[in-house]
């Protein structure tokens, strides 16, 4: 056997152990041993991977920094584009939000009292003078609004109409100095008359009889007394209450239900249901003689 | 005066119209803007007792128009206010800043007392709690006061261009 031979020997050798290793590893595979065998060797591996991958992108960043940064750019500008868009799109979700809140509430209102005749109107101005509390609606005499008629919103009382043209009128707010209604108090049914304090602040109550039992959080409806509005119209809350004895009367201050800087939507009631004080038409009987 | 009329009726107009809407939407500290006032305020001090009253008039009727308040009351109050102010203008240093703040700040501050007083002589009630505001008003106000009296300087070298003689 010469020496050439026993090379070659150790090549076949070499090869066979090779292939017979391959067919191993196959095996081995295809019976899932061989993950746990080679894991000690891929974590060591994929560590220096991730390092040259690394190196190699920042190598590579170097190159193709410029052409990213444009893209990037572009891509800021189209994000604030878009950004910008959603903004504008979301906040007129917002106005149509609060309009259909509006709208709801007034016809959750229309539909809590549907005996009452109603305009709808728009606020489309207020009092040049800072001295009156008054707002100017679209609606006029054509519309068959007249001067005396109560307007409401969907929180409460507004007021009452003051003057009217043929398209619009000026109605008086609860809040003006000269204004007064009628009200009474919902938990005791103690009446009194509300008076405007001529600031866009809360009101008075007084004319209420010391007897009345005056609370906190009471409601105050409009009493109907006098004709000129219908009764249980919510005017506010009482926020306080004075009791003095050495008075005749109570007072209390009153939050009102509506936000009068705030007034977009109104109604005017134009036909409701007075209360009958037909009572007092009548001559008084006379007395029979002593 | 025929060239200052064909002016001062659609300029209070428009004023009144945007003191009932827009200006009634923004108020500074509580306060609302009254450029209708101001201008008549100012242009009777440029102009003098008798365009300022015609002024003073147009100004008070249009804001009146848009006012529960009684009609003509605005009208006069202003009328009474903008007199005493073109008499004390020739008193007063003429300083471009200082005096239209100085006699803006005057004009509204009699022309409200007056109105509280006309306003209780017609039964329409004692609003004094006007008067708590009333500093604030003239404040901001006197300060709105500097850029429309400017304007109304350079209105009225238009309407009015000095005559030079040759």
């Amino acid at each position: 056997m010469n020496l050439h031979d026993t090379e070659q020997r150790v090549r076949s050798t070499t090869i066979l152990v090779l292939a017979a290793l391959a067919l191993f590893f196959l095996v081995l595979d295809s019976t899932g041993n061989l993950d746990s065998a080679f894991a000690f060797l891929r974590s060591p591996v994929a560590t220096v991977m991730n390092w040259t991958a690394g190196r190699v992108d920042n190598f590579a960043g170097v190159f193709a920094g410029p052409r990213d940064l444009q893209q990037a750019e572009l891509r800021i500008a189209e994000l604030e584009a878009r950004n910008a868009q959603l903004e504008r799109e979301n906040a007129e979700l917002l106005n149509r939000q609060s309009d259909y809140q509006l709208y709801v509430e007034m016809f959750n209102r229309a539909s809590q009292s549907p005996q009452f005749e109603r305009v709808t109107a728009a606020v489309i101005g207020r009092d040049t003078s800072p001295a009156f509390r008054s707002i100017i609606i679209d609606r006029g005499t054509q519309d068959g609004v007249l001067p005396g008629m109560p307007v409401e919103s969907a929180r409460g009382l507004v007021g009452q109409v003051f003057r009217a043209s043929p398209h619009a009128a000026q109605v008086l707010l609860l809040t003006d100095n000269i204004s007064s209604i009628a009200a009474r108090l919902s938990a005791s049914r103690a009446t009194g008359i509300i008076f405007g304090s001529g600031s866009s602040g809360p009101l008075t109550m007084d004319w209420i009889e010391q007897e009345a039992q005056v609370e906190v959080g009471d409601v105050v409806l409009t009493s109907g007394l006098g004709g000129k509005f219908p009764q249980d119209l919510v005017i506010g809350r009482v926020v306080d209450a004075e009791r003095n004895e050495a008075d005749l009367f109570q007072h209390a201050t009153v939050q009102p239900a509506v936000d009068f800087e705030d007034l977009e939507i109104v109604f005017v009631l134009t036909d409701f249901e007075q209360l009958d004080t037909s009572i007092f038409d009548e001559p008084p009987e006379t007395l029979p003689a002593p | 005066m025929n060239r200052s009329l064909y002016v001062v009726i659609p300029l209070m107009a428009v004023l009144t119209i945007l003191q009932a809407t827009f200006l009634a939407r923004i108020s500074v500290f509580d306060v609302f803007l009254q450029p209708a006032l101001l201008v008549a305020i100012a242009w009777s001090i440029l102009r003098g007792p008798y365009e300022g009253l015609i002024w003073a008039f147009i100004a008070g009727i249009a804001l009146d128009l848009f006012s529960i308040g009684p009609t003509g009351g605005m009208a006069l109050a202003l009328m009474l206010a903008v007199l005493p102010l073109t008499y004390i203008r020739q008193v007063l240093p003429d300083n471009p800043y200082l005096f239209p703040i100085l006699l803006s700040g005057l004009g509204i501050g009699l022309f409200t007392f007056i109105y509280i007083l006309i306003l209780a002589l017609a039964q329409r009630g004692i609003r004094l709690n006007v008067l708590v505001d009333l500093p604030l008003t003239i404040f901001i106000n006197a300060l709105l006061s500097i850029p429309i009296y400017w304007l109304l300087r350079w209105l009225s070298r238009i309407l009015y261009p000095r005559q030079i003689e040759m």
